[in-house]
């Protein structure tokens, strides 16, 4: 079996790299190298540096032939989509449509999608359904919409199969402090760099927050299962902020400090995707609790080594 | 889980609590302060309540009320000198108060986890010749006070014994107490000499924030009974201090001794359980800057 994974030198396409390459398949990596890290590539992977925009993916696609796509190349960050509209929508539609547009032709099996709980909005429903209404609230949201209609119009046109995958928050080794859901990583970058964190209203809000392990384990089960679905991968499961740095003290020891702030005009209080569909569909469960997520989270950042600088005592106020 | 641990602070006036107060409030810990005298410190800092704490009664009705989940005990009588002059105050203020307090928490509050704050300055039990000054026996007795109580009533009760502390802040220690000499001959024209005993002498530093931070492991991973040294491991000459201070002020001063005599300090490590979990220490450069800063605004 053959694949090839777009963004497999990022945070999560590089955790699935190295799961595929340990169930014996060819794995190939697109990635521009623009947010993926060259040392997080498995050596066993075969890279190509390119663009998803670019004609040279349709080529390295058309050459390869393979089994399935993974598409996790994409910008992730929200801020920046907001900031950057076009710039968001070149990569994540466009970018997708050239790739889907390659797929077709080079008659992959199958094409699966990672997207995102950003689809929906502000909602702020108590546990979200793949039936939910979706309203994007940031650009970011709306260019992943756009592309998940685009893979569910190949299907329609072309049959193109496929596979969609929502994620919700997603944490875990290698992800960097920003972009989507990257709050956990900001808290390790404090955790090894000192300084303080804010946090918005009283801490208290929650997320469904997901080990990036758990979300590699539903990409291998959409291989085989989950044609043609819209498919929410999430641990069903709130945690809030400060059940989060309450884990890390005790696993840490010393507590991040925090300065509570107000909090932040439209954001959601609570968050959470029901995973009922994915345990059916895909037969998979996550098995990760989130304490156990943090604990290998920190054994990754506690092996890169401390970097204390300077801002933590700059940062303390004077007595 | 989302329930806020209860701190309460004992000596939080005081140099080191006042840090321990503004870390583990930022911490996200409901900090009560305790102190002898009512006092305000400040916006972005926890309520100080008033209690003295050789007074029983008061105690009692304090642990009572707040029934804390930990309790970091600070508040003692830290100068060797006034030692000498009052050593019965010292054994109350050092020994006898944390009985109290011990006790009001055996009675009020068992479930609670005490951090008991120590010095490294002890006297060995089984050579009485090696008692220097009424201070070790105050802080000496107090250590067994402790470990008794843990023993004798199974509470759960953790020793610090931290070497000598620097930091910014109101401190009657040997570094602040030079700085502030540095930053009067800046500020108020002050005669341009620094003058100490010994510049051969050897003291262990460790920064005040630092031991917070320390406090702070202890508190969530030290097992009840155990005694952990904080130290920074490099014994210092007290030259060390003058010319990091010659170094970084804006004057140029002499420095006279009156002895320069050798004095090896036994290097003193910290507990390993503190090593493991606080892998880098401020920097005694920095920890010099802040204390000169402080007493050039206190000035001012």
């Amino acid at each position: 079996m053959k694949v090839i994974v777009s963004g497999g030198a990022g945070f999560i396409g590089s955790h699935l790299v190295d799961a595929l390459i340990d169930r014996g398949i060819e794995v190939h990596i697109i990635d521009s190298l623009i947010s993926g890290q060259k040392g997080y590539i498995n050596p066993l992977a075969q890279l190509h540096v390119v663009d998803i925009c670019s004609e040279e993916a349709s080529k390295v696609i058309m050459n390869i032939q393979p089994d399935a796509f993974y598409h996790l190349a994409a910008q992730a960050d929200v801020g920046k989509s907001v900031q950057y509209p076009k710039y968001d929508g070149d990569i994540n539609i466009i970018g997708t449509l050239n790739i889907l547009e390659a797929c077709h032709k080079a008659k992959v099996g199958k094409f699966i999608f990672a997207s995102t709980s950003a689809v929906y909005g502000n909602l702020n429903n108590e546990l979200l359904s793949e039936e939910e209404v979706t309203v994007p609230a940031s650009f970011y949201g709306l260019s992943k919409l756009t592309a998940e209609s685009y893979i569910r119009l190949f299907y329609e046109l072309y049959r193109q199969p496929y596979t969609i995958l929502r994620y919700a928050n997603v944490y875990g080794p290698r992800q960097q402090p920003k972009g989507e859901g990257g709050v956990v990583s900001v808290f390790f970058d404090r955790l090894r760099k000192g300084g303080h964190i804010n946090v918005h209203g009283d801490g208290q809000q929650t997320r469904d927050f997901i080990y990036v392990k758990d979300i590699v384990a539903a990409n291998l089960a959409a291989l085989e299962s989950g044609d043609q679905e819209t498919i929410q991968v999430s641990t069903s499961q709130r945690t809030s902020i400060n059940e989060i740095l309450s884990f890390l003290t005790d696993i840490h020891g010393i507590s991040i400090l925090r300065e509570f702030t107000a909090p932040r005009e439209g954001d959601i209080k609570h968050s959470c995707l029901c995973n009922k569909k994915a345990r059916n569909l895909l037969n998979w469960n996550p098995v990760y609790t989130i304490e156990d997520g943090l604990r290998e989270t920190y054994a990754f950042h506690k092996q890169l080594g401390n970097d204390v600088d300077s801002a933590y005592f700059e940062n303390e106020l004077m007595g | 889980m989302s329930k806020k641990t209860k701190l309460l602070i004992t000596g939080a006036t005081g140099f080191t609590g006042i840090h321990a107060c503004r870390h583990f409030h930022q911490a996200g810990y409901e900090v009560i302060g305790v102190s002898r005298q009512q006092s305000v410190i400040g916006n972005n800092h926890p309520p100080i309540l008033s209690c003295d704490l050789t007074n029983k009664s008061k105690l009692t009705e304090l642990i009572q009320k707040n029934k804390p989940d930990k309790v970091l005990h600070l508040a003692g009588q830290n100068h060797v000198p006034s030692s000498w002059v009052d050593p019965i105050a010292s054994l109350e203020i050092n020994t006898m108060s944390t009985a109290y307090l011990l006790e009001a928490i055996r009675l009020q509050a068992p479930e609670c986890k005490v951090l008991v704050v120590g010095s490294m300055l002890q006297f060995d039990i089984n050579d009485i010749t090696t008692l220097d000054h009424p201070y070790s026996l105050s802080k000496t007795l107090q250590v067994l006070v402790a470990r008794s109580w843990e023993l004798l009533y199974e509470m759960d009760i953790v020793i610090a014994k931290p070497s000598n502390l620097i930091g910014p802040g109101r401190s009657n220690g040997v570094c602040s107490i030079l700085a502030r000499k540095v930053a009067e001959m800046e500020l108020l024209g002050a005669e341009k000499v620094l003058k100490i005993n010994n510049l051969s002498a050897q003291r262990d530093f460790l920064d005040v924030r630092d031991a917070v931070r320390g406090y702070e492991i202890l508190f969530n991973k030290s097992p009840s009974g155990s005694v952990h040294n904080l130290t920074s491991g490099q014994p210092r000459y007290l030259k060390e201090i003058t010319s990091s201070l010659q170094d970084i002020s804006s004057v140029d001063f002499a420095v006279e001794s009156t002895e320069d005599k050798f004095e090896e300090k036994v290097i003193k490590i910290s507990s390993s359980l503190i090593l493991e979990n606080m892998s880098t220490l401020i920097p005694f450069e920095k920890s010099m800057k802040d204390i000169l800063n402080y007493q050039r605004k206190s000035l001012v």
